[in-house]
């Protein structure tokens, strides 16, 4: 399923802001401004198996990409979150590597 | 203030709440050109916002770090003056789970993030033509169509569940009863056309008097009105009387049947207390008390109840 996600469907994200390219622009600001920070404390947490903290800055982070379109993204930070929920560390330690793949490819896409 | 107008969609209001500030964004800006929307960050900020502000419908998140929205949903269903607003979940998961908690928690819908603009936008006006129809009804069913006041039967209704507010809540309940003062008399010199455009004037300058949403004017009888003062305590109840008074003589409908010329109001002042046993009746019963000390002192004031009134 995760080969025929997108890394950016930038099309279908603007679709679902009515084609409000500034409304985008805006969007992009704001997860770059609050991605890399939350990231740096959920990684920390997964270390510590703080797994409450992880579930909910996973949370964030995935609903924070699902509305841009970052659809791989999005994916990855769902498994982080189920694998908080299941204080599977294993399953967790791998999608935190993931995340951190993906959103290295995803960042120039982003960046205007 | 209550409003006789009808409304519509456009007319309403929104209350978009979210601790993420794209989610917030992208709500306001696919639906400002429908309605009017405010933002706000927290479950408590939406309660506390709710409560004064009275919003028409309620985007609210889920998942919130001081207070889940399945929470605050409850919480507002379970306040008075907040318990017909609806509420619309806008949650990242509805799996079978999330949606049973949605509906346990008495939201009327949910929508799933990322949110398609359409099915957004349609579900939202769906819910407020719902919403504007209900508030129709009960208008019909609980205003005075001379006066645009409340009727008997909103104090009937709805004073239970006000009283029981304020006793778990440990807030102040207060009362302001007034009447007109030689109305008889108005209507036996001016004709009872005259009477009824006199009620309607004094009523519409109460609403507008009444500075906050949760406010109330209630046509008792005749010229006889309750305000009710949710979260006022006796200080405040007598500052809105005083208000009330002197509001209604400068209007300056002509009474010659009157000392004063003009149409004057006299207003009882009573807060409702624990001892009550949630029995609105006494504390109104006081603010009648403090109504007749108001005629007995000349009438054109307003009297706070006190103790040696019994």
């Amino acid at each position: 399923m995760g080969d025929t996600l997108q890394l950016w469907n930038k099309e279908n994200a603007l679709k679902r802001m009515m084609g409000k390219q500034a409304l985008l622009d805006k969007i992009i600001d704001l997860f770059l401004a609050q991605f890399p920070s939350v990231w740096i404390s959920a990684k920390s947490d997964v270390a510590s198996c703080n797994w409450p903290a992880v579930k909910s800055q996973a949370h964030t982070l995935k609903g924070s990409a699902a509305e841009l379109g970052l659809e791989r993204l999005a994916q990855a930070l769902s498994t982080l979150e189920r694998a908080a929920s299941t204080e599977d560390k294993a399953l967790a330690t791998q999608a935190r590597d993931e995340v951190d793949a993906i959103f290295e490819k995803t960042l120039p896409l982003l960046s205007r | 203030m209550q409003s006789t107008r009808t409304r519509s969609v456009e007319d309403c209001h929104i209350l978009i709440v979210d601790d993420q500030a794209s989610s917030r964004l992208i709500l306001e800006s696919l639906l400002e050109d429908m309605v009017t929307c405010t933002l706000v960050s927290t479950a408590h900020d939406a309660i506390e916002w709710s409560r004064t502000n009275n919003p028409d419908l309620i985007l609210m998140d889920v998942v919130m770090p001081d207070m889940d929205g399945h929470d605050a949903c409850k919480m507002l269903n379970d306040m008075a003056e907040t318990t017909h607003i609806p509420v619309v979940f806008v949650t990242g998961s509805a799996n079978d789970d999330e949606q049973e908690k949605c509906w346990e928690a008495g939201g009327v819908d949910f929508v799933e993030k990322p949110v398609n603009p359409t099915t957004l936008r349609n579900r939202v006006k769906s819910h407020l033509n719902h919403k504007l129809k209900t508030d129709l009804l009960e208008k019909l069913i609980y205003l005075d169509r001379l006066t645009g006041a409340f009727n008997r039967h909103f104090l009937e209704d709805n004073i239970p569940s006000m009283i029981r507010d304020a006793v778990r809540n440990e807030r102040d309940l207060s009362f302001v009863l007034f009447d007109i003062d030689y109305f008889k008399q108005y209507n036996d010199l001016y004709g009872h056309l005259k009477g009824d455009t006199c009620l309607w004037k004094i009523c519409k300058e109460t609403m507008q008097a009444l500075l906050r949403p949760r406010d109330v004017l209630i046509r008792i009888g005749g010229e006889e009105f309750l305000v009710i003062l949710p979260e006022t305590d006796e200080k405040g109840a007598s500052s809105v009387a005083h208000r009330l008074v002197a509001t209604i003589e400068s209007l300056k409908i002509e009474h010659k049947r009157s000392p004063n010329n003009v149409v004057t109001v006299s207003a009882g002042v009573s807060s409702y207390h624990k001892s009550d046993d949630g029995i609105s009746e006494k504390a109104i019963l006081r603010a009648d008390k403090a109504l007749y000390e108001a005629k007995a002192r000349g009438r054109n004031i307003a009297v706070l109840f006190n103790p040696a009134m019994e």
